[in-house]
């Protein structure tokens, strides 16, 4: 029996695949009118060809979305704190918060303040030759700052502990 | 099928923050997905964690997702990738049981398909893992060649040369078992 090279190989698989055209398809149509080799082997390729081609797609269960959407659920959730956590969490942030106002309203920080002369600090005294300015200080703004700093913290944590995780169970429940 | 369109309007959906939105995409894609796992795995169960994992995983990186490319390619990459480390995994624990229970198995699902479905996976069996992969993922539906290059992590061509070898092995293959066949009947 005649040999197939693996050029002729080759063009039979592209023929196949519908990608030959042009002078090759001619040149194989040409060689498999003269080979009974050549038509044998593309017969077999395309029994071959064609079984492959009939698999079909595989479903998975019925509940594959859901199961999904599920643990997509619990990824996000344990991303963040316990909500047990963040409510404690929560409630220690408002706590200091509350301590400070009920502080600053009390006047505990007027009397903190004054200048802090910056030639004092001996090791910028060292290498600072020059005159340096005087920095004025202001502990009841400093407190202040203090104060809207954890009020954003407090914000932080209810949103990352409290409120997505409830959103996202919500929106996680329809597909359960 | 969902259009493009729609499909990167639910990305959009997702991306700001409406989770539920990813479900129509799963719906959408999960026969691919779990085909395509379920080609590497060659065990249902494993192929629908490992589908479901990569769906996961595809949600959690779809910020970093170019638009350039088409999401199902995308998606379908993750999908592999977390098969393959799947089998990684699993290998060496499932080598034993393997041996011990894929007799049974085989010979279950050789019962439920046809004899040319039968002979085709006896044949496959003679293919190296690569090329066996490359051919089973070319011929899911609709896959081209560059679908299936970008989803393996290979050039076009060298995938094109795997896909003819695989066929080629197969059909000398195939001629053999039924030859064989032929004699015991």
């Amino acid at each position: 029996m005649e040999k197939i090279t693996t050029f002729q190989e080759d063009s039979l698989q592209d023929f196949l695949d519908g990608k030959l055209e042009g002078p090759a398809l001619q040149q194989l149509k040409h060689e498999l009118a003269s080979s009974p080799a050549l038509q044998h082997r593309l017969e077999e390729l395309r029994r071959l060809h064609q079984s492959l081609s009939k698999q079909s797609l595989q479903s998975p269960s019925s509940g594959f979305v859901a199961q999904v959407m599920k643990n997509l659920g619990q990824v996000s959730r344990s991303a963040y704190p316990s909500p047990r956590n963040g409510i404690m969490l929560l409630l220690g942030v408002m706590v200091a918060t509350g301590m400070l106002v009920i502080m600053i309203s009390a006047g505990v920080f007027d009397q903190i303040g004054g200048l802090i002369s910056l030639e004092q600090l001996s090791p910028v005294k060292k290498y600072i030759q020059p005159s340096l300015p005087s920095l004025p200080i202001n502990g009841k703004l400093i407190i202040q700052l203090l104060v809207g700093i954890n009020l954003i913290l407090a914000f932080i944590v209810l949103d990352r502990t409290v409120l997505r995780p409830f959103f996202q169970r919500r929106a996680g429940n329809q597909w359960t | 099928m969902i259009s493009l369109q729609e499909e990167n309007d639910l990305i959009d959906q997702i991306l700001g923050g409406k989770q539920e939105a990813y479900a129509r995409l799963v719906d959408n894609y999960k026969s691919y997905a779990y085909t395509i796992a379920l080609k590497i795995l060659n065990n249902r169960p494993e192929a629908e964690e490992a589908a479901q994992d990569g769906f996961i995983k595809a949600y959690q990186y779809l910020k970093s997702f170019n638009r350039k490319a088409r999401f199902s390619t995308w998606l379908y990459r993750i999908i592999f990738n977390t098969a393959i480390s799947y089998k990684r995994k699993n290998r060496v624990q499932m080598e034993s049981i393997e041996h011990n229970d894929r007799g049974e198995e085989s010979r279950e699902s050789d019962l439920e398909r046809s004899d040319k479905e039968v002979f085709i996976a006896r044949a496959m069996e003679h293919l190296n893992e690569a090329d066996r992969l490359a051919i089973q993922l070319y011929y899911i539906k609709e896959f081209s060649l560059d679908e299936v290059a970008e989803m393996m992590g290979q050039r076009v061509n060298t995938l094109k040369v795997r896909v003819h070898r695989a066929r080629q092995r197969l059909a000398d293959e195939l001629t053999k078992i039924l030859k064989e066949e032929a004699l015991t009947l």
